[in-house]
């Protein structure tokens, strides 16, 4: 096995340090995870490691990050990724071709592994990930989840010495994010080094061996009681306490609703009603449509069925009307924004606010200290770290007031402080706006007792969960 | 027929064709394009669009030359006429299979014709991309909606969106490429080999023969 060296590394992008004096000694066969708040520089740290940064991010990088003697991002990419793969954050981030098997053919022939093994190579890792029923399928299609599956695939494909893994399991379900992790381990067991940076520290206390703390940019080693403290979460699967809506139409109202994604069947012929005022948790495996749900809600895609609003069909709605009522908080927070700065788009959202006069300038900046978001507050929307990002569309989309919000995957990688703040400020805003809440999460720790109604998706239906009431 | 050496022979006759001032040359290869076609089995949209697509520039040039031409002007409007219909159903019967035969066209172009790697796979990834940027175009639009403004086909803010999506693509690309061992100008293993069978090379050679042949009697 090559040799990593990470030693007194530090990067900056011109005046702001990113990391500093960052020293790490991965034990060889180890599995290790990296943990620390949104925006400590873990990805950074990852990414300099897999050689992708500085090249991709401009900067300055000092100290010593090599692998075998040689500096990491000098090496040819096809050398470096027979050491170390990598495994983006975002799982529509990584593709270049369009199906599993384009991808992974694509990668090995960059590896230069011979022709004669490709085929082999492809649908024994598409088979390790459970992907290999979608071989040919067009990636786009695919959930975040089945992506981030296929990503995997690609990188045990390339057999690399070194993984690294940054929020890998974000979007994955936590069934799957189970068996991940002992695919994991497996891997570890040939002799790999792996680093997983994760915030959700829940399944890994049977497999990890060291554990490395990130705060403001600095490393360390974590101490007995700090790893005894994340190596203690909880199960995986934690119990959701709601009750049985009772049976009055709420204002966003299925009947017979039908959605299909190629010729797969997500939903079938589901009638229900969102109860009004309240919040509602939609939980259910990757790639059973509760994002396409959501784009059906707001018009963005084709359904079957009726969807109403207040009554109306919102087939004949305007769309520029109906989103105003129901608003979908998209996944990737970028797609939200509108302005350049924090300060420009918080003066937008006032200005298009449903209730203008509760959103005064000093509620803003309160709120904003609330978020730790004031010392960016003249920032770049697009410079914002993911969890910054995230914060601000959230607290936007509250200050513009829709009736109906739609939240997908709204905690996936913040920490879990960055949670906490974000699910109070969703309660208290819209409680008192009595606005309709439904949640998209695989992040379940946090809100065992947060929401009023709890749908499951499965097999192609909705289903309510929880005590009769 | 490998695409790429029909692309080939389509260009050679079409630089031909800019040199031949013939009506009746223009309309043999109309016809035996049609012929083609109709073994192609193209779909009625097709048929459309191969038919009006050339008529806005053909006609333009036509209306040009007889009213306004000198010299042999009456002459010259209907070569340009069946001239801008040759070169589109020409063009025509390698455009509307490249679908289907797309990556065998670029891996033949990466492979045979010895194009750079990076070309050719940028390429493929943008092609990949293409039509996510139609539905991108429209969720910018309703984002931007959610938030109580819309956002005109003139707005500067959409095509800002829209360019800055396209630049984070093109970044994602690179990024997803290099960690998956791409590398500029790096030898790499083929699965599939693209070979161009003699066969293509003997029909090629037969066609442009036979397209020569044609010029001969002199009919321009």
């Amino acid at each position: 096995m090559a040799n990593l060296v990470v030693k007194q590394v530090s990067f900056a992008y011109q005046d702001t340090t990113v990391l500093e004096n960052v020293s790490m000694t991965l034990r060889p066969g180890s599995l290790n995870l990296l943990v620390g708040p949104s925006g400590s520089g873990k990805s950074t740290l990852l990414k300099l490691i897999a050689g992708l940064y500085p090249t991709f991010s401009g900067g300055k990088l000092t100290g010593e990050l090599t692998l075998d003697n040689y500096a990491i991002h000098d090496i040819v990419p096809y050398q470096r990724v027979d050491h170390i793969g990598y495994l983006f954050q975002n799982p529509t981030r990584q593709f270049v071709m369009k199906t599993p098997f384009e991808e992974l053919r694509f990668s090995l022939e960059n590896l230069q592994r011979s022709p004669q093994i490709i085929p082999n190579l492809i649908t024994q890792s598409l088979a390790r990930v459970g992907m290999k029923e979608f071989i040919t399928h067009d990636l786009m299609t695919l959930s975040g989840g089945e992506k981030q599956k296929v990503a995997l695939a690609a990188i045990l494909a390339a057999d690399s010495d070194y993984l690294l893994l940054d929020e890998p399991f974000a979007n994955v379900d936590p069934q799957s994010r189970l068996q991940l992790i002992h695919l994991i381990k497996d891997y570890q067991k040939q002799g790999k080094t792996i680093l997983i940076a994760d915030h959700d520290w829940s399944g890994y206390a049977d497999v990890i061996d060291d554990i490395f703390v990130m705060s403001d940019g600095q490393l360390h080693v974590a101490n007995a009681e700090e790893s005894h403290h994340i190596l203690s979460q909880l199960p995986i699967a934690p119990e959701i306490h709601t009750k049985l809506p009772a049976a009055q139409p709420g204002d966003l109202d299925l009947k017979q609703v039908s959605l299909s994604n190629g010729d797969r069947l997500l939903l079938n012929e589901t009638s229900l009603s969102f109860p009004t005022a309240k919040r509602t948790l939609i939980t259910g495996p990757n790639g059973v449509g509760k994002s396409t749900l959501f784009s059906a809600l707001v018009k963005l895609y084709p359904y079957g069925g009726k969807i109403s609003y207040q009554g109306q069909d919102i087939a004949k709605r305007r769309i520029a009307q109906h989103v105003r009522q129901v608003a979908l908080i998209f996944q990737n927070a970028e797609q939200q924004f509108i302005a350049m700065t924090m300060a420009e788009e918080l003066k937008q959202a006032q200005a298009t606010s449903h209730f203008a006069k509760q959103w005064s300038d000093d509620v803003i900046t309160s709120t904003l200290q609330r978020l730790n978001l004031t010392h960016v507050r003249d920032h770049i929307v697009y410079q914002l770290s993911g969890g910054q990002q995230k914060k601000l569309q959230v607290l936007l989309m509250l200050i513009t007031g829709t009736p109906v919000l739609l939240f997908d995957e709204p905690l996936a990688g913040l920490d879990a402080e960055s949670q906490k703040q974000l699910l109070d400020l969703i309660a208290e805003v819209t409680d008192k706006q009595s606005q309709t809440v439904i949640m998209i999460s695989h992040q379940l720790h946090a809100v065992t007792d947060w929401f009023d109604y709890h749908l499951e998706f499965e097999q192609q239906h909705l289903t309510f969960q929880g005590d009769a009431s | 027929m490998n695409p790429l050496m029909k692309f080939g022979v389509i260009m050679l006759i079409a630089l031909e064709l800019t040199f031949i001032k013939s009506v009746t040359v223009n309309l043999v290869i109309i016809i035996v394009s049609a012929l083609i076609y109709t073994v192609l089995k193209l779909r009625w949209q097709q048929w459309l669009w191969l038919l009006l697509l050339p008529i806005l520039p053909g006609l333009g040039s036509w209306f040009s030359l007889m009213y306004f031409g000198t010299g042999d002007h009456v002459h010259m409007a209907w070569i340009m006429l069946s001239r801008v219909f040759a070169y589109l159903w020409l063009g025509g019967l390698f455009t509307l299979k490249l679908n289907d035969e797309r990556d065998i066209f670029l891996a033949t172009l990466e492979q045979r014709a010895h194009l750079s790697a990076t070309f050719v796979y940028a390429l493929v990834g943008v092609l990949n991309f293409m039509p996510a940027v139609n539905q991108q175009v429209k969720t910018i639009r309703v984002a931007a909606q959610m938030r109580g403004q819309t956002l005109h086909i003139w707005a500067p803010q959409l095509y800002f969106k829209a360019i800055l999506a396209a630049i984070r693509w093109s970044q994602n690309l690179a990024e997803g490429m290099v960690s998956h061992g791409f590398t500029e100008g790096a030898t790499r293993t083929h699965l599939a080999v693209v070979k161009i069978k003699l066969r293509d090379w003997v029909i090629a050679a037969i066609i442009l023969l036979m397209f020569q042949l044609l010029l001969f009697p002199g009919w321009y």
